[in-house]
């Protein structure tokens, strides 16, 4: 009789079945949400005779259907390099120069502001605090102008054009104030008791800056890489607009993409899957990496604020 | 002595010189870029709103006042008409969207925070679209939603739906529905993650404390989840609404032939009379409509802030407890009062 099972509590129980509640119902959405991405997948592989008689099947109908037929040609096409590998690099270089300089730019501003004294400090705050609620939409048509009348004026052409289309898109966005405000907050959250001993042991601002400052700002560094990478690679007004008169070659793949999109440009299905499942293979790579310390960085920010 | 003091003295102006020149050699670069291009913009488009305005031909510049403003409240007017347009299905968009962007959201994240076995797992696909671009966006559900019979949701109903065709408010729901799930399965990822962030820093034992006193699943929702996921809430709203109002991506890369070329966001409005040399001389007149529509951005987001309390929640902790206790006597009563943690009353003792 004493080895009968120890019933469960009250609260045992509701945490079994909310368990299962809660993953029934989540199985469901992740099956939903993973679905367009498998279908991307899927559609890229058919062949275009399948595409036509079989749409309504996510994969290759048959095995004699699976295809690498659209992934041809990304790299070599007709003996030249294709548009693909540049608009990747493209995408690439840029996205990684912005990435840096943010994070350089937030670094040192942020010491500053934090660890250095100087006249006009609590202005400066105030000023970009104010600032973040101006809109960023009104400087949009001047830019624009400033960008074209510049270039005009300087005759810029060639090459030259190219790194002076990407420095505009490039340095706008590495000065994003919310960036560098996450960077304050997490400096000033440095116990002063450190930097003090520090002060008094005779290390200098590079020393503090370099051996302790730094490295102590790890995580917020890694989340500021992951914000201003993913907005950098996916940004798609402004590089619109100042790549839109120049060479296709010159293109971010994400402006580059938009031409399979809308309009008439639905009927390319299986070159659009497998150019959209290319483009996405970086930000899947990084995202696989580092998907644990992004979710959980990204977490933390809506209690930090 | 006094030439000790004086000697002090100068080296701490010494000091505070060297420190003004440090920072100053830090602050500098972030300055200049700053400066350089987002602060001069910003104040030379207030200036070209006032102007007429054309980056080709300078000649023409000259001061005109309030002429571009007036231009603006000129019905008559084609460019006006299309930016009170665009300004309009924006706004009847953002009404639907922006609650399914908040509410599903929260939803999931409280079934993520049951923490369900592999819930990491299931964390991790629901953020993942967050990550992929909106022309892959617009690549998929284009072709998912295509008007012919080879799209992957007319193929399964069997008809042939033009899902993407229609003028705005003359049949073309279906175009903002598909639009609305791109943009819910794109966008759920960052505020299903916040919310799940916040939702796993309430302390356990309020939840106890309120279950101790008999509170059932809805009170705890109601006065320890919620209260206590308002500076999330409130991050998390502005930001999407924020994001919505410059709606620009989605409508561009979901569209048919017939309606490729109507803009239907303010955004869409001012890329297009920017971008082409032929709208150049209207330079001026695009200024005052991106700073008509940027005053009402801030407007929106102003508001937002001042009914989420934002500035006051510091100790969100002891508050929380304290608000709870507050509550208690209610929920033991069994006569319940709406919780005002919206106001944000109770933030200032």
């Amino acid at each position: 009789m004493t080895a009968t099972k120890r019933r469960r509590t009250k609260s045992e129980r509701t945490r079994i079945r909310e368990k299962t509640v809660s993953f029934i119902v989540l199985l469901i959405i992740t099956i939903l949400w993973a679905f367009p991405l498998v279908y991307m997948l899927g559609t890229s592989f058919k062949s275009d005779l399948d595409l036509q008689l079989h749409p309504d099947r996510l994969f290759p109908s048959s095995w004699s259907e699976w295809t690498l037929d659209h992934y041809e040609g990304f790299i070599v096409r007709d003996g030249a390099i294709d548009n693909m590998p540049l608009w990747m690099l493209n995408s690439l270089w840029s996205t990684l120069a912005t990435v840096a300089l943010t994070v350089i730019l937030d670094l040192i501003t942020a010491y500053a502001v934090v660890f250095v004294e100087f006249k006009g400090k609590k202005i400066f705050m105030k000023f970009l605090l104010l600032w973040m609620a101006v809109p960023g939409v009104i400087g949009t048509a001047p830019s624009f102008a400033l960008f074209a009348t510049i270039r005009n004026s300087l005759r810029i052409t060639g090459l030259g054009n190219y790194f002076y289309i990407y420095m505009w898109i490039i340095l706008p966005g590495t000065t994003g104030i919310f960036n560098m405000l996450l960077m304050r907050n997490f400096f000033a959250s440095i116990p002063q008791d450190i930097v003090d001993s520090a002060k008094s042991d005779g290390a200098g601002n590079a020393k503090i800056f370099f051996k302790i400052v730094c490295p102590l700002a790890k995580s917020t560094m890694m989340l500021i890489v992951l914000f201003t990478f993913t907005g950098s690679w996916n940004n798609l007004i402004w590089p619109q607009l100042l790549l839109g008169s120049e060479s296709s070659y010159w293109n971010t793949i994400t402006v580059a993409l938009t031409g399979y999109t809308g309009g008439s440009a639905w009927s390319y299905l299986g070159i659009a899957m497998a150019t959209s499942v290319f483009a996405l293979l970086p930000i899947i790579i990084i995202f696989i990496i580092t998907q644990n310390k992004m979710i959980d960085g990204l977490a933390t920010t809506g209690i930090k604020g | 002595m006094e030439i000790e003091e004086t000697r002090r003295k100068r080296e701490r102006a010494k000091s505070k010189r060297r420190q003004n020149l440090l920072s100053l050699a830090l602050l500098s670069p972030y300055l200049i870029i700053f400066v350089l291009f987002t602060l001069i913009p910003v104040v030379m488009g207030f200036a070209f709103s006032f102007m007429k305005y054309n980056p080709y031909n300078g000649e023409t510049n000259a001061f005109i006042g309030l002429k571009n403003y007036l231009n603006i409240f000129d019905f008559n007017n084609p460019v006006t008409k299309s930016f009170w347009n665009s300004f309009g299905t924006m706004l009847v968009f953002d009404i639907v969207a922006v609650p399914c962007l908040m509410i599903i959201p929260m939803v999931l994240a409280y079934f993520i925070n049951m923490h369900p076995p592999g819930y990491k797992i299931f964390r991790a696909i629901i953020y993942l679209p967050s990550v992929v671009s909106i022309t892959i966006v617009g690549i998929i559900f284009g072709n998912m939603f295509a008007g012919t019979k080879t799209g992957l949701i007319n193929s399964w109903l069997g008809t042939e739906i033009h899902w993407l065709a229609g003028q705005p408010f003359h049949g073309d729901t279906l175009r903002w529905l598909v639009m609305l799930i791109a943009s819910i399965w794109w966008q759920t990822g960052t505020n299903f993650i916040i919310f799940s962030g916040a939702l796993r820093d309430i302390p356990k034992s309020l939840y106890e404390a309120c279950e101790m006193d008999g509170g059932k699943r809805r009170h705890l929702i109601r006065f320890v989840t919620l209260p206590n996921m308002k500076s999330a809430i409130s991050i998390c709203l502005f930001n999407t609404l924020i994001g919505y109002l410059n709606l620009y991506g989605q409508p561009v890369v979901l569209n048919e032939l017939d309606n490729a070329g109507v803009l239907v966001s303010p955004m869409m409005f001012i890329q297009k009379y920017i971008s082409g040399v032929a709208y150049a001389s209207q330079t001026g007149y695009i200024c005052a409509c991106a700073i008509i529509f940027g005053l009402f951005v801030m407007l929106l987001s102003t508001i937002e802030r001042r009914v989420m309390g934002e500035r006051r929640r510091s100790r969100r902790r002891t508050v929380a407890a304290k608000r709870y206790l507050a509550d208690r006597d209610f929920l033991k009563t069994g006569s319940l009062r709406e919780p005002d943690f919206e106001g944000g009353t109770h933030d200032s003792d």
